[in-house]
């Protein structure tokens, strides 16, 4: 009770109420024994003034009682008079009769007195007369205050009678109740004086204590941890400013090395990040030459184990570059170089490739790919589209690895399609090996799956969760999974949506498409047209010459820029394929100065440049938009890639003009 | 305790007076009268002595058991504390010299008549409106070294002046 009042205490008020509280139980205490002293011996003084009064009287009156004199005894009483507080007094004889009495005159008296003889008269009868036997003097206390001394009158071991006294104690009952009254002021007088020097004086004590809890509250709100309490004084408070401004000193230095540790470690991440970005830059031109290659390797004519060894060489150097893309994806995110996008697409649009993406993977499986997406929900969206895309192949194709039989379902909801910024919620459910309570919170971690083993048997990075758990927070989603082992596993995220105003342009990019069918015709139905290819990599040139030999499109080559423009300038080409980085003037710069020049050629008809990037940062995708690019094609890029490319460009023509 | 059956006759009061004088007077120590001796009630009156006897039957008075003497024998008139003389006739020589050896031995001497204590005699129980009233003669209760309680006096007429030369 007394711990959980003070706990809501502060240090002064409970100073202040230690201080009250002693201070006034010993002054109560003190005042009590006081007061009782006094009191008691004021009583002690009246009692044994009284007995020995009425001793006296008693004595006096023995021969009166003796000789059967009233007169006499009546004339002793009377000297009682010169006493103020006896009221009256009553000697009665052996035989229980009244032998004499005496009453007050004293106006003060009167109304007593009448109370006096009323009750009086019980001293008249036998019991009264047996108590009598009783030696000493009898004290009654009756009220209204009076005392009454009965006295029995004994003469050489003889009774003779009984001496009845009242006395008036109106006076002592006056003096106690005085004194209580002037023990209760002072009292009152000390409680004020010691509440006012106690709350001056608990300064000495709390106010150290708060100035401490001051700047203790400043420095964890500041986290300025420079400021030291000035030592005020010698004691436990002291001594606690000392130790904090120890600790604080200590904070300081480890804080200090910990901000140079994360320094040095966030430098570096970064470094790591940037010289990963830029390997797979490296490693994206080879690789371009090998899947080109490959897949026109892939179009000769070869004998069954040729064609046998090109496919392995397709499928490995398509995995190999989906390692590469998704350590690529990471380093990006991990360096903070990601921009997310905002335009305009069609989310049915965008879900139905992505499904199409696996379909044959899950046909050749035997595995159920399906999705739903609620009708009400709304197709028009601005967004990113690229990182929605990328967060559904990862998912899908992650429940597909572990998938090897049953199911893999996408469902795609809308709680508010009314909202002009509604939240989708995907979930993409399988029916694969599962993972266990205690390695769900691990699959969402850098190059971890569930098992070791995991690795092993399916293959991947263990990028792919890691990379769909960062993007779904840079869109502001979250995500979670739920999973039982041997039944199958759901990961469910929600992203935050825009709704699409009204039709703006949309940028087409064809990047980063996964794997594709070889399988592939010429586009039927398109004219031959003539393309520029932009390009200082030899191998990289052949691959685009040899793609536009297959589309049966005519070509012209240029090493760089300045050989670019010349040619751009002097005839006319249905597409230019523009690489970004070249020796002497890069793609973009070369883009930027053909489309100053066209803009002042009337007449011109406008000539789609793509350009063909290793990077594919955004901004580097920005950057080949603003500088008047109508596209990015990114490096590797399969035969399908580029044959779409230019089939949508050139049929864009031939249906433009 | 004695308790007296009303209403008392006189007699009855001047004897239970002469009880009460025991109490309020004070004896001097004799060789006679030692300590442990009874109190002794030497009466000289054929109607008190019956009455008193009565009276101070299981009686003691400062652990002395209270003995009443009749008739009193004039020899052994020394062991007496008080002596009780009925109506006797003042001035009677046999009277004066019973006093007079009385008061030299210490005795309280008590008579019922008023001339009593004018002609040698200590106190007198006479009777004043009706009721009993002690008369004492300090002078004589001084010569035989006797006190009386000063709350009995106080009640008292004191006779104070001797008539010494009356016969």
């Amino acid at each position: 009770m007394l711990n959980r009042l003070s706990s809501h205490l502060s240090l002064q008020q409970k100073i202040v109420g230690i201080a009250l509280a002693t201070t006034s139980i010993g002054l109560i205490i003190a005042l009590l024994v006081l007061l009782g002293g006094e009191i008691t011996s004021t009583w002690n003084e009246r009692r044994e003034y009284t007995a020995s009064l009425c001793r006296v009287v008693g004595l006096n009156s023995t021969a009166a009682l003796s000789f059967h004199d009233p007169d006499s005894a009546t004339e002793t009483l009377s000297s009682l008079a010169h006493e103020p507080d006896v009221i009256a007094a009553f000697l009665i004889d052996t035989d229980n009769v009244l032998f004499a009495r005496y009453e007050s005159e004293a106006p003060l008296h009167r109304s007593v007195l009448t109370d006096i003889r009323n009750t009086s008269a019980y001293l008249l009868d036998t019991d009264a007369l047996e108590e009598m036997n009783d030696l000493r003097s009898l004290f009654r206390l009756d009220s209204p205050p009076r005392l009454h001394v009965r006295q029995p009158v004994i003469y050489k071991g003889k009774q003779l009678g009984e001496l009845n006294v009242f006395f008036d104690l109106t006076d002592l009952v006056d003096l106690a109740r005085k004194r209580s009254l002037t023990a209760i002021l002072a009292l009152f007088i000390v409680f004020v004086i010691t509440w006012l020097l106690a709350a001056r004086l608990q300064r000495l004590v709390s106010a150290p204590v708060h100035e401490l809890a001051e700047r203790m509250a400043v420095v964890s709100a500041t986290g300025d941890y420079s400021t030291h309490v000035p030592r005020t004084s010698n004691d436990e408070i002291g001594t606690l400013m000392d130790s904090f401004n120890t600790m604080i000193d200590q904070i300081k230095v480890r804080d200090e090395e910990l901000v140079r540790a994360k320094e040095e470690a966030e430098t570096a991440s970064r470094a790591k990040s940037l010289f990963v970005a830029n390997m797979s830059h490296e490693i994206r031109n080879p690789m371009n030459s090998i899947i080109g290659m490959t897949d026109l390797l892939a179009k000769t004519p070869l004998s069954p184990q040729q064609s046998h060894y090109a496919t392995i060489v397709k499928s490995s150097s398509t995995a190999l570059l989906g390692i590469i893309n998704d350590i690529l994806d990471f380093s990006k995110i991990e360096a903070g170089k990601v921009e997310l996008e905002h335009i305009p697409f069609h989310l049915r649009e965008l879900v139905a490739g992505v499904i199409a993406l696996f379909d044959d993977a899950a046909a050749s499986r035997a595995i159920s790919l399906k999705y739903r997406i609620d009708s009400s929900a709304p197709d028009n969206l601005v967004g990113d589209p690229l990182r929605l895309r990328q967060i559904l192949i990862n998912l899908l194709s992650n429940g597909l690895k572990f998938t090897e039989r049953g199911m893999v379902f996408l469902n795609i909801s809308c709680d508010q399609p009314g909202d002009p910024r509604p939240t989708f919620c995907f979930e993409v459910q399988d029916t694969g090996i599962g993972i266990s309570q205690e390695k769900l919170d691990l699959i969402f971690e850098h190059f971890s799956q569930a098992d070791d083993s995991t690795t092993r048997r399916f293959g991947g990075t263990g990028l792919g969760l890691a990379i769909v758990r960062q993007l779904v927070e840079l869109l502001k989603g979250t995500i979670v999974v739920n999973s039982a082992p041997g039944v199958g596993s759901t990961f469910r995220f929600t992203l935050p949506m825009q709704r699409q105003p009204a039709g703006t342009p949309e940028m087409t990019v064809h990047c980063q498409q996964p794997e594709s069918d070889d399988g592939q015709a010429l586009p039927t139905g398109t004219t031959s047209a003539d393309i520029l290819i932009v390009e200082d990599l030899l191998p990289n040139q052949e691959v685009c010459r040899e793609f536009l030999k297959c589309l049966g499109h005519r070509y012209h080559c240029a090493m760089d820029g300045r050989e670019a423009l010349n040619i751009m300038t002097s005839r006319h080409f249905d597409l230019i394929f523009m690489d970004c980085q070249m020796p002497h003037q890069d793609g973009y710069e070369t883009t930027r100065r053909y489309r100053e020049w066209e803009a002042h050629q009337p007449g011109t008809p406008h000539t789609p440049i793509i350009a063909l990037s290793g990077n594919i940062m955004d901004s580097d995708l920005r950057h080949c938009h603003d500088s008047g690019m109508n596209g990015c094609l990114c490096k590797p890029f399969t035969f399908q890639q580029f044959s779409d490319t230019v089939q949508h460009y050139v049929k864009q023509k031939t249906t433009a003009t | 305790m004695a308790a007296i059956a009303e209403p008392a006759s006189e007699m009855e009061i001047r004897t239970l007076f002469l009880y009460q004088l025991a109490r309020f007077a004070s004896w001097p120590e004799t060789s006679i009268r030692q300590s442990g001796q009874p109190f002794r009630f030497c009466i000289m009156d054929d109607e008190v002595a019956p009455l008193l006897s009565r009276i101070v039957q299981n009686e003691t008075l400062n652990g002395k058991p209270l003995l009443v003497v009749y008739p009193v024998d004039i020899k052994k008139l020394a062991e007496c504390h008080i002596l009780y003389l009925a109506a006797p006739e003042p001035g009677k020589p046999a009277i004066q010299s019973l006093l007079r050896r009385a008061t030299a031995a210490g005795i309280l001497t008590v008579s019922d008549q008023k001339r009593f204590v004018d002609k040698g005699g200590m106190i007198a129980l006479v009777r004043k409106r009706g009721r009993i009233h002690p008369l004492i003669n300090l002078d004589m209760v001084g010569q035989g070294s006797l006190k009386i309680s000063s709350n009995l006096l106080r009640l008292s007429t004191i006779i104070s002046s001797p008539q010494e030369g009356a016969p």
